[in-house]
């Protein structure tokens, strides 16, 4: 038991005033000369006992409202402990702990873990509240990988105990506050309950910010030792208007108490590798490729000579070092030779810093020993193959063979059927990588609806023209009125006019950024290009509406017509050369410095992986559409932890302008938070298997926080303590809370005030009646 | 007994007169209005000589005897008194209780006693008057002159109550005392043993003596009527008592009520008139009622 104003307990002594009323009263009489003394004394005699015994009840009445209203007075609390604290209603509100649980909580700096003392404090409070058995407690993690439902609601202490003891490791996921708000929102709304919310977290900005303003002179001028610990220059911190206004609601409706558990200082230093990929689409065999990685200093130095390692299927390639201005980001590549064909990874490695979870990346994707494409040639020439549309770019890409006739890299497998076999539509068009409509004057419906879905499922089309196209079929079959609508990103009109014999059209407004054009980005190689004399081409119109072309070169005639052009169609893209692929319509084949890599570069664009589809942020689920039934029954997926788990090969059956289509997709994957690389084996051979990289999302790598002061102004009404002060806050409201009496003394006071006042009314009473 | 007193200061005087005129008015304005005395005599013999004493009346004198033997003799004729009345008053220390108002019970029992007096002289009976406490300490021989009322009266006013009281034996040497049988009135707070006290008005009864009882309480001793924390202190040697009335008002009622109903009873089963008086009441309206019921009584009788 203590008490809120112990001074007042000195008002206990006023239970003596009564007592020496009473003493006084006995000492105070009238005097009567008495002659019935024989009657008076057997009258005492008979009554005396009862007399005192009344008199003494009186007494201790009136002694006991004035302790009572004395100790009201000094407020008592009961120890929620206590016997008493068990029988008293009260409000004993139900306790929530939202922790922060997101992966830059696993920050060492210096010493302790950031989230072990999260997870010291969540227990603390815990303990604390667990004293009084009627509560009950829910556990909320922050991580967006947690965040939808409260892991424990409304179960007893000894669950969210195990709760975060299961949870001794940090997400790897950023947090998410404002589902955590939502969740909570929820929860309030739920039942009247009362509850009271305790916000464990690191105070880290991201998640809760909307934008940053740069005013160092606008810093905190007032308090000398934070902004100190604050540091030059930083920028006021704006959250987002809709979490304030949802934060300052549910502080409204439960005290909420968010407690700093995060490192002293206001931006903890930390690297991080944010992103690492190559630009090269199509990677082969014996192909040097490049692998670029993005490293960022989150800290406020400059971090000169950082260590960056390569690692590529775990094996460390040699270190690079590069240097980190402060809050500034840098780029190193690493070249690389694969020699076999199948899935690799590389990681990029940082040294080790406060959070390591974020020093390294890694990146999966799919060496191949071949690129396999479809020439579908409009005007082939069996009798004069030089003549042939197919003739040059099937000689372009043309494996090289070394002595023993076996294909070396670069490795291109083409296939040229004629266009009125590939109407036939027998090719099993998801075993190429790319299909070349060379000069082909129109294509089956039927074909058609086979190419699209091709295309849309991730295929490439590359449709190149000459003098036997129908416009107007590809407007009807192929184009469809625009706007993705059909295969077609530009309406098809007749071939324009020639210029003459001296005179021919070039290309202009080249977009040399463009991966098949980079080689002749140079000044020096662009005439390579630009100067090729055209001596036809298709008139193509692109609606302006269409944004998703990409117009990559134009002809020099007056309407600046399209040249080249690309439109990506769901996950596949079509690619259009308005000229001809052969030397009908213009002299490029002649060129070969300027024809190869032109054409070679198209179809390494255009037959490339799509890096994102292996490539997926943690929390991602994979799923994995299969156009043949799979050897294995069930799909074993190897964790980057190394453990293994299968998942059933499901058949899916979808329907698409009333054809039915079978695929197998192998589901459910529930979402993979572990980062790292994921392997799923297809089929039996333990060689066979493909690779996914999950990797971190980088926002939360950055460290910057709020000063406590700097968050109590952001979110209004909410209350920031430090771990230390929390035991004193906890122990204080605790014992608070525990119960105060003075409501019941104060009752207890007024029932024996009734009593007494009734007792003293008899007592005069009786004698009389 | 005890030698005749002074009667001359001022403030007994004036007690005196004030008791007698009392007296008087009350006989006069109330009871002579009465067509018969309620009380009758016993004899019409002549009884015997006694020696002349201070308010005899002087043609009682028996001249022929004292030609004979020179001193003053009264005839004492029976025929002539028909009833002898002694009364027995009480002047012991509880009697001073009282107060200002209404006097103490020993001014209202004076009065009594005066009436009493007063009203039998006037029917020409004869009167005696014992004053006592723990035994008689004045004692006013039977005479029916009405110049005898001035002496009782004078005694009365005298005496001051101080002594304890010993109610039985009073009565037993009063019985023995009074030779006739006459009638005797007690006037007395009766705060003795109740036993004691019938025993001995039974002795008084036994001499067949007539025997009324004016049981003289105050109005406080009747009602206890007490607020505030009180130091009772005893009279007659009784002992003081501190403590709160109203605790202890009903108990001490019924005490009272106990007693009285015992006295009464005791006075029931002999024969015995008794008549509570309450110093509440007035003197005359008391006696009045008491006397009025004893007349229905004796025509029915």
């Amino acid at each position: 038991m203590s008490f809120l104003n112990p001074g007042l307990l000195w008002g206990l002594a006023l239970i003596s005033v009564p007592i020496l009323i009473h003493i006084l009263n006995r000492q105070r009489f009238k005097r009567v000369p008495w002659a019935a003394t024989r009657f008076l004394l057997a009258a005492f005699q008979k009554t005396n006992r009862r007399a005192r015994l009344e008199n003494l009840l009186l007494l201790l009445l009136r002694c006991l409202i004035i302790g009572l209203l004395a100790l009201a007075l000094a407020r008592p609390l009961v120890t929620p402990e206590g016997a008493l604290a068990q029988v008293l209603p009260g409000e004993r509100p139900n306790v929530v702990v939202v922790l922060d649980n997101s992966y830059s909580m696993g920050y060492r700096g210096g010493g302790d873990r950031v989230y072990d003392r999260a997870l010291g404090v969540a227990r603390q409070i815990i303990d604390e509240k667990r004293q009084d058995r009627t509560r009950k407690f829910s556990l909320i993690l922050t991580a967006e990988q947690y965040v939808r439902l409260p892991l424990v609601r409304d179960g007893s202490a000894d669950d969210v105990l195990e709760a975060i003891r299961l949870s001794d490791e940090p997400a790897t996921t950023p947090a998410n506050p404002g589902s955590a708000l939502d969740v909570l929102d929820e929860l309030l709304s739920a039942d009247e309950t009362a509850r009271e919310i305790y916000w464990i977290t690191d105070l880290q900005r991201n998640g809760w910010l909307e934008s940053e303003i740069d005013s160092p002179q606008d810093s905190e001028p007032t308090d000398d030792s934070e902004s100190a610990a604050e540091g030059e220059g930083e920028g006021e911190a704006l959250p987002q208007l809709g979490l304030a206004n949802l934060f300052r609601s549910v502080a409204q409706r439960a005290p909420t108490h968010v407690i700093d558990v995060g490192s002293g200082s206001r931006s903890p230093a930390n690297l991080a590798v944010v992103d690492v990929g190559t630009e090269d689409r199509s990677i082969a065999i014996n192909n040097a490729v490049t692998f670029t990685a993005r490293v960022r200093n989150f800290s406020t130095q400059d971090r000169p000579g950082v260590t960056a390692t390569l690692l590529v299927d775990g094996n460390k390639q040699p270190v690079k070092t590069l240097d980190l201005a402060a809050e500034g980001e840098a780029t190193v590549a690493f070249r690389h030779v694969f020699g076999e064909a199948g899935f690799h990874e590389i990681t990029v490695q940082l040294e080790s810093d406060g959070l390591l979870i974020d020093n390294w990346r890694t990146f999966a994707f799919e060496v191949r020993d071949g690129i396999q494409v479809l020439i579908v040639s409009g005007d082939e020439r069996p009798d004069d193959p030089a003549e042939s549309e197919s003739f040059f770019l099937s000689l372009a890409l043309d494996p090289i063979r070394d002595d023993d006739g076996r294909k070396v890299a670069p490795t291109f497998l083409p296939k040229v059927i004629e266009d009125t076999v590939f109407d036939y539509g027998q090719e099993t068009l998801s075993d190429y990588d790319l299909i070349v409509l060379a000069n082909v004057p129109s294509i089956e419906p039927q074909v058609v609806e086979d190419l699209e879905r091709y295309v849309r499922r991730g295929g490439s089309l590359w449709i190149t023209f000459g003098d036997q196209v129908m416009p107007s079929r590809y407007n009807q079959d192929l184009f469809k009125g625009g706007l993705g609508s059909g295969l077609l990103p530009a309406e098809v009109f007749d071939p324009a006019p020639e210029r003459g014999e001296t005179s021919y059209y070039q290309f202009t407004d080249v977009d040399y950024d463009h991966p098949i054009l980079q080689l002749f980005r140079e000044d020096r190689f662009r005439s390579l290009f630009s100067d090729v004399p055209v001596r036809q081409f298709q008139q193509l119109l692109v609606m302006e509406a269409d944004e998703d072309v990409r117009v990559i070169a134009r002809f020099d005639d007056e309407a600046k017509s399209p040249a080249i052009l690309e439109r990506p169609l769901d996950r596949g893209r079509v690619l259009l050369f308005a000229t001809s692929i052969d030397g009908a319509w213009n002299d490029l084949v002649r060129i070969p410095i300027a024809f190869l890599p032109l054409t070679h570069d198209t179809v390494y664009h255009l037959s490339g992986q799509d890096h994102h589809v292996h490539n997926l942020p943690v929390g991602s689920a994979l799923r994995r559409q299969l156009s043949t039934y799979p050897s294995n029954k069930n799909i074993p997926l190897t964790f980057p932890s190394g453990d293994q788990q299968y998942f059933p090969v499901e058949a899916s059956v979808t329907v698409e302008d009333d054809r039915e289509t079978f695929s197998f997709l192998i589901a459910p994957m529930a979402e993979l938070y572990q980062p790292g690389v994921y392997r799923l084996s297809l089929n039996e051979d333990p060689d066979d298997v493909e690779l996914f990289a999950l990797s971190l999302d980088p926002a939360e790598g950055d460290l910057r926080r709020f000063s406590p002061r700097e968050f109590e102004r952001s979110f209004e009404g909410i209350r920031v303590l430090s771990a230390d002060s929390l035991e004193l806050e906890l122990s204080t409201d605790e014992s608070r809370r525990g119960g105060e009496l003075w409501k019941y003394l104060i009752a207890a006071a007024a029932l024996f005030l009734a009593l007494e006042s009734l007792f003293a009314w008899r007592i005069g009473n009786h004698g009389r009646s | 007994m005890a030698e005749p007193r002074s009667y001359l200061d001022a403030k007994t005087l004036n007690r005196a007169s004030r008791l007698e005129i009392k007296a008087r008015e009350i006989v006069e304005g109330t009871i002579s209005g009465m067509h018969k005395s309620p009380f009758h005599g016993y004899s019409v013999e002549f009884s015997q000589h006694r020696e002349y004493v201070t308010g005899d009346d002087l043609r009682h004198i028996d001249w022929r005897a004292y030609a004979k033997s020179d001193r003053f003799y009264i005839k004492e004729y029976e025929e002539e008194t028909n009833l002898t009345t002694t009364t027995l008053l009480d002047m012991s220390e509880s009697m001073a209780y009282g107060d200002e108002k209404r006097g103490t019970k020993f001014d209202y029992a004076a009065t009594i006693a005066a009436t009493m007096a007063y009203l039998i002289l006037k029917q020409q009976d004869q009167v005696a008057l014992a004053l006592f406490d723990e035994e008689v300490q004045r004692f006013i021989p039977h005479s029916t002159s009405l110049s005898h009322f001035r002496t009782v009266v004078g005694e009365i006013a005298a005496a001051t109550p101080t002594r304890k009281t010993k109610t039985s034996d009073v009565f037993l040497q009063m019985a023995n005392r009074l030779a006739r049988r006459g009638l005797v009135i007690v006037v007395s707070d009766l705060l003795d043993d109740p036993k004691e006290i019938l025993r001995g008005l039974r002795f008084l009864r036994h001499r067949r003596h007539d025997v009324i009882v004016f049981h003289v309480l105050d109005y406080d001793e009747l009602n206890f009527p007490f607020q505030r924390m009180t130091r009772f202190e005893g009279l007659e040697d009784m002992p003081k008592l501190t403590a709160d009335p109203r605790v202890l008002r009903q108990a001490y009622l019924e005490e009272v009520e106990a007693f009285t109903l015992a006295i009464k009873k005791g006075c029931l089963k002999n024969r015995i008139d008794y008549v509570l008086m309450d110093t509440g009441t007035p003197v005359d309206v008391a006696l009045t009622r008491y006397l009025a019921t004893r007349m229905a009584e004796a025509r029915r009788g």
